[in-house]
């Protein structure tokens, strides 16, 4: 009977023309899974980078300021940007000024389980054109982010 | 008298012309060739169609996966004399590895709304910082806990919690 069936070519185009039609079809879904799977272990990557690399902030001296940058974490971590928050001296208006410095062009890389010590001059500037210098008394609220998106804040007063 | 018969030998160009004319087996070959165009067709139409449709994916909701956004700082003014709505400065800084665009922002699950100088809808490049000003129409409560959200045209959310002003 098997014998019978093999030699019984009927039907043998439609079989081959649904695996070809099968095969064309994966081929071009196939490019997107690949594609969205090449993304995600990217982001991942990314991430793991993120999770590993933990950042604290902290302040050892105020003229100049010297941050320490502590990182927790197994992997480095670059710095990007320094956000400057100055809180009103008086209780119950509003903050002063908000502004940020810019850490992206001198390179400064935390290595993995260790310290940085990060000059500060007192100074910021925001994006209206603002500009703030630092004055005895001045409380503060300084973010320190990483290139990968990790925060670190402190307050000083 | 025996009749002496001559023998006609087609030319070459008669031979051309009697298969020209010879409808035998035309039928076959325009339906192979119409089969063959058929196949193509439908072939160059699914073809573009999954060509768009990745595009489409890996711009549009696909994109999505490789979107990160860190809002790194959050400042807010109070309304002015003129306008009783509070201000909102939301600071972004685009980690991920695409670019994005950001098309709405909440506190605690109220919509901010757009500034007159509004950059909402603005794509903010992969490593740039961007700072977008936003409207708010609630009473700010500085010891109060608030969650901040941003979202995407590809809709990803991102999400930070402030426990108050600065002290």
């Amino acid at each position: 009977m098997i014998r019978r069936l093999l030699k019984n070519k009927k039907g043998t185009a439609e079989v081959i023309g649904s695996v070809l039609f099968i095969i064309i079809l994966l081929y071009f879904f196939t490019n997107v899974y690949l594609w969205h799977d090449a993304a995600t272990k990217d982001m991942n990557d990314l991430y793991v980078q993120k999770i590993n690399s933990p950042i604290t902030i902290s302040v050892i001296s105020n003229n100049p300021f010297q941050l320490n940058i502590t990182n927790r974490g197994g992997a480095d971590a670059k710095l990007s940007i320094l956000w400057v928050d100055v809180a009103s001296t008086t209780a119950g208006s509003s903050d002063q000024f908000h502004g940020y410095v810019d850490l992206t062009q001198y390179n400064y890389v935390v290595s993995s389980g260790s310290s940085l010590s990060v000059s500060w001059d007192g100074s910021s500037s925001n994006k209206d054109g603002g500009h703030y210098n630092y004055q005895s008394g001045d409380i503060l609220q300084l973010k320190m982010v990483t290139t990968v998106g990790n925060t670190a804040a402190c307050g000083y007063r | 008298m025996p009749y002496s018969l001559q023998v006609y030998h087609q030319t070459g160009c008669e031979q051309m012309m009697k298969l020209f004319r010879n409808k035998k087996a035309v039928s076959p070959v325009i339906a192979t060739v119409l089969m063959i165009l058929v196949t193509m067709a439908g072939m160059a139409i699914l073809f573009g169609f999954v060509i768009s449709y990745s595009d489409a994916y890996k711009s549009g909701v696909g994109s999505s996966v490789m979107e990160s956004l860190t809002i790194e700082d959050i400042w807010i003014s109070p309304p002015s004399v003129t306008n009783s709505l509070y201000t909102v400065e939301l600071s972004i800084y685009n980690v991920g590895k695409v670019d994005s665009n950001i098309t709405s922002a909440y506190v605690n699950g109220l919509g901010l709304t757009e500034n007159g100088n509004l950059n909402l809808k603005e794509s903010i490049a992969v490593g740039q910082h961007l700072t977008i000003t936003l409207n708010w129409d609630q009473q700010f409560n500085p010891e109060g806990k608030y969650t901040f959200r941003i979202s995407t045209l590809s809709g990803s959310n991102f999400d930070i919690t402030s426990n108050g002003a600065v002290k």
